[in-house]
């Protein structure tokens, strides 16, 4: 027996524009593009959809040869000092691509849906966590409880996919779910919302935290105290409770804070049951941008290259900041999945999808095509653990990430010290 | 193609049976060939004078890649401040000690003449990013085992009457989806338990929900990777990983082997060879393991020495794992569980000298290296990083060779951990063709690497040459005058000189696929959030990477 992977007879798609890769899809051939069938959320149907562009490469606006716009791009590159190498919206294999680029020329790497991100790495290596993956959340929880604003008409899948009422290995029924947060426009009718507002989530889960802990639970500054309560004591008799957040959807001063408290109540329920986060997120193979940094780096994002070895920093090496700060004097986006806009202000390249806002007021643009539509490759769910393998949806002459980006590569003469 | 030869080295080739002659090798397209006679016109040729020549090493188990590996990265964020390698004209630039990015992983087994690594703890639902990962370290031959044991479709059938030709068929089907070389259960049952809020689970103690016991599960799962026909044996993570006491579940699982009439191998014996006596209740169980050992050919180890310092331990063993987070340093934590498959548990920990129970660990990882009489059934690792990083191994290999800095190192530990080992009495030195048999010889026979392992013609040309030092084996150990890699120079006086790529291993497992697929499909429709048909790792996924080759053993 050699492989059991059948290249012959097509698959069903898999979604790879956010964390959750979503099956159960069905994709009608259009004019130029797709239609989607089934449950899909914004971001995804619009991935699908996305309107068919001229793909041609562009400098300054003006049509030019790919070559010429790999040329361009790598002079940019070279005489750069600080480049930023952002979007990070690509398959594995085209972000390892991008990170030896900035290896290469001292840049530093950061994805565009990386802010909470940032929240979750930091709770890791300051406290660690108790965490748990999507098929263990389906087969195994007994209650679910949703931290935040409603995140699940981004996640429309979620309740089929992870509470189903059959379907599950545990013998009981399906899940209770809570949500913990700001009322939502529409209600779900399987979620029961307990109120909170949005900058009381840290109290009243530190308020859940001193439950746990058998100790009185202060009260929260509009949230139903009885509520509150008696959700304290579901989550004490839940066999494996499962905690989901979505870090982007926190507002500073207090994101990292809230998930930090998360994480400890988590800690505290596991001290007599068990318990588990359920991070949400994952736009754009966030998640993979962060693991092929990791393995190649040694150390997550936000990472530098600019002092000549790999420096992690969440708050430094955000792409944003370098910008705003003036600090950045070029700027590589990569936007082969969700078409994300580039922050303006240095001279930007931009692989991206034809015909999307990306490119438009790029100093160089360079088409890609999109891994699962274009060109097979390889995105991380949000759970960190499942990487999928996607197929091409259409024939194209659009080439991945990868290779362009490795073009440029071979195209780079650098200037000064790292030459 | 023009032939390179190798002169006058003293080859250490224990699976060919010779033992420090000197004599020549001579190498053509990457393989070793048989002394082309009089006459030959070679192309290069190096002066191996004064060095012992063995075949590239082999780690047959360090956690070198996979979700757990990367966490621990991420996590150890102090340690790779403190380890960074710049970007140079070989390399691509990489940071941390414990838990190294993939390209320093690689750079750094080579200058230490390894040119084969296993990684021993690959999630079936990780396996396509443990690949990704692989694919990122030069230099190296690597492949995976596969967990199973804890995973609910092995349970399932099992519990349901255990019909072995599905069991065999499902471990077969697992291996070749999963692209692993091998098979590993760890802590049979356990992982699963702690899922249902168990927090410990003896080897006759039943599972929830399946009434299996770990005793079951182990044996049919070992009948189950003996019936699929690949080479490795079941490799066991034992129940019970670092219980004082844990020396009579070590035993039981050896004499459940002997029962059922198959082999195992025993990962990391030093984790599971506690005794309580003493004190403290915590004493050495090495001299009754390895006796056990010694009268069991069925059973092969490896040990997973301690290194004192700063490490992190990455481990499948969610339920040790939580045990354990009372000991972590620096105070994180992490345990996951994951995809109705087994879990992963990360805690950083520091090894002290001054710690009776750090330094009678120590005392235990040798005792069970000196008192295991045959080499070829024991293999030199620290369990990387979960005992400390490979890049120990040359000290190791001092500590094996050299009674006398043993004796040294034994006095500067903790004193009432060196009362309590025999160490001090033990007189054994390993010789270098015993250590070409524990780092080369031996994994390549447990893995059925026929070309890998040994320097007769037709091997593969990976061969590490070490300037012979007597007075100071680990000097030796840590600086090879030459490594070749697939016939290529790669490493000169310990430094990297060129970046090559290996292979990826994989096992030929035999099984009925439709059979397999027939019982997996529904289940997948029903419990499973990934669709059957995306499970399995496609041949095309790693040799798409760059560099990427696949190799069947």
């Amino acid at each position: 027996m050699s492989e059991l992977a059948d290249t012959a007879a097509p698959r069903p798609p898999l979604c790879p524009f956010c964390g959750f890769v979503c099956s159960n899809l069905g994709l009608e051939r259009t004019e130029g593009g797709f239609r989607v069938q089934g449950v899909i959320c914004p971001a995804g149907r619009a991935g699908f959809e996305f309107p068919p562009g001229d793909d041609q490469a562009l400098v300054d606006g003006a049509p030019v040869a790919q070559a010429d716009a790999i040329d361009r791009a790598a002079a940019i590159l070279g005489a750069a000092r600080l480049p930023v190498f952002g979007g990070l919206g690509a398959d594995v294999d085209g972000l390892r691509a991008v990170v030896d680029l900035a290896d290469r020329t001292g840049g530093v790497v950061d994805h565009a849906a990386s802010d909470g991100l940032m929240r979750n790495t930091r709770v890791v290596q300051d406290t660690g966590w108790i965490v748990t993956t999507l098929t263990e959340v389906r087969n195994r929880a007994d209650l679910i409880l949703l931290v935040g604003r409603d995140f699940l008409p981004r996640f429309p899948q979620f309740l089929d996919r992870c509470a189903p009422t059959v379907g599950r290995l545990a013998a009981d029924g399906p899940p209770a779910i809570f949500r913990l947060g700001p009322p939502a426009d529409t209600v779900q009718d399987r979620v029961a919302t307990v109120a909170c507002p949005a900058d009381g989530l840290v109290s009243a889960v530190a308020a859940l935290h001193l439950a746990a802990q058998g100790r009185a639970m202060p009260p929260v500054a509009g949230v139903d105290p009885a509520a509150l309560a008696a959700l304290a004591s579901r989550l004490a008799a839940a066999h494996y409770a499962v905690i989901g957040w979505h870090a982007g959807d926190f507002a500073d001063p207090w994101a990292a804070l809230l998930v930090e408290t998360i994480a400890d109540l988590l800690r505290q329920l596991t001290l007599t049951t068990r318990a588990a986060g359920l991070p949400f997120g994952g736009a754009s193979n966030l998640i993979g941008a962060n693991q092929v940094t990791t393995w190649q780096a040694g150390l997550p994002l936000r990472l530098s290259f600019a002092t000549g070895v790999p420096v992690h920093d969440p708050i430094l090496f955000s792409a944003a900041r370098l910008l705003a700060a003036g600090e950045a004097d070029a700027l590589f986006w990569v936007a082969a999945l969700e078409d994300t806009v580039p922050p303006p202000g240095v001279p930007t390249i931009v692989l991206g999808r034809p015909g999307g806002q990306a490119g438009r007021r790029a100093t160089v643009f360079l088409p890609v095509g999109t891994p699962g539509l274009d060109y097979p490759g390889q995105v991380f769910r949000m759970d960190g653990v499942v990487a999928l393998g996607l197929d091409a949806q259409r024939p194209s002459a659009l080439p991945d990430a990868a290779s362009v980006v490795r073009a440029i590569a071979s195209r780079l003469v650098l200037a000064g010290a790292r030459a | 193609m023009t032939v390179t030869r190798l002169s006058g080295g003293r080859v250490f080739d224990p699976a060919n049976g010779v033992e420090g002659d000197i004599r020549d090798l001579f190498l053509r397209d990457g393989l070793i060939i048989a002394d082309p006679g009089p006459g030959a016109r070679f192309g290069a040729h190096f002066d191996l004078s004064g060095c012992a020549v063995m075949a590239g090493g082999i780690d047959m188990h360090s956690h070198i890649a996979g979700g757990k590996v990367n966490i621990a990265r991420m996590m150890m964020v102090d340690d790779h401040r403190r380890y960074r390698d710049p970007r140079d004209r070989h390399r691509r630039s990489g940071s941390g000690h414990c838990s190294p990015s993939t390209f320093a992983t690689g750079y750094r087994y080579a200058e230490l003449g390894y040119t084969a690594v296993f990684e021993p703890a690959m999630l079936g639902a990780n396996a396509r990013h443990a690949h990704a990962e692989l694919a990122d370290i030069p230099m190296l031959d690597r492949g995976c085992y596969v967990l199973l044991g804890n995973d609910e479709h092995f349970l399932e059938i099992l519990s349901d009457g255990a019909d072995p030709r599905r069991l065999a068929d499902y471990v077969g089907w697992t291996i070749a989806a999963t692209q692993a070389v091998g098979v590993k259960i760890v802590n049979p049952g356990g992982i699963f338990s702690f899922k249902h809020n168990r927090r410990s689970l003896g080897f006759d103690d039943e599972i929830p929900v399946y009434g299996l016991t770990p005793r079951r599960i182990l044996t049919a799962l070992a009948e189950a990777v003996r019936a699929t026909g690949i080479v490795h044996p079941l490799h066991v993570h034992c129940n019970d990983l670092g219980v004082p006491g844990n020396r009579d579940t070590t035993i039981a699982t050896i004499r459940a082997a002997a029962d059922a009439g198959v082999p195992l191998h025993l990962t990391h014996l030093q984790f599971h060879s506690y005794g309580t006596d003493g004190d403290r209740h915590f004493s050495s169980a090495a001299a009754s393991i390895a006796e056990l050992v010694n009268a069991s050919p069925n059973i092969t180890v490896d040990i997973g020495q301690i290194v004192f310092g700063q490490t992190i331990t990455a481990s499948g063993d969610t339920m040790s794992q939580y045990r354990g987070r009372i000991h972590a340093h620096p105070k994180t934590w992490l345990c996951m569980d994951i995809e109705c498959d087994a879990g992963c548990g990360l805690v950083p920990f520091r090894y002290r000298d001054t710690s009776f129970v750090n330094a009678l660990q120590w005392a235990i990882g040798l005792e069970l290296f000196l008192l295991i009489e045959d080499p070829w059934r024991i293999f030199l690792t620290t369990d990387h990083p979960n005992g400390g990083p490979f890049t120990a191994y040359p000290h190791l290999i001092r500590l094996l060779m050299d009674r006398s800095f043993r004796r040294d190192m034994l006095k500067t530990i903790n004193p009432d951990a060196a009362a309590a080992t025999v160490l001090g009495g033990i007189g054994r030195e390993y010789s270098l063709q015993e250590i070409a048999i524990l780092t080369r010889a031996g994994p390549a026979r447990v893995l059925g690497l026929k070309d890998r392992g040994h320097l007769g013609a037709g091997a593969r040309a990976d061969i590490a040459a070490y300037r012979d030092d007597a007075a100071d084996r680990q000097a030796m150990f840590e600086r090879p005058a030459h490594v070749f890699k697939d016939g290529r120079a790669v490493v000169r006086d310990g430094r990297l000189i060129e970046t090559v790529w290996g292979s990826t291993l994989v096992a030929s497992p035999a099984f009925d696929r439709a059979a397999i697929e027939r019982h997996l499909a529904p289940w997948f429709e029903r419990y499973a959030t990934v669709p059957l048909r995306h499970y399995p790792v496609a041949d095309d996924e790693i040799t798409r990477a760059p560099h990427g080759r696949l190799e069947r053993v």
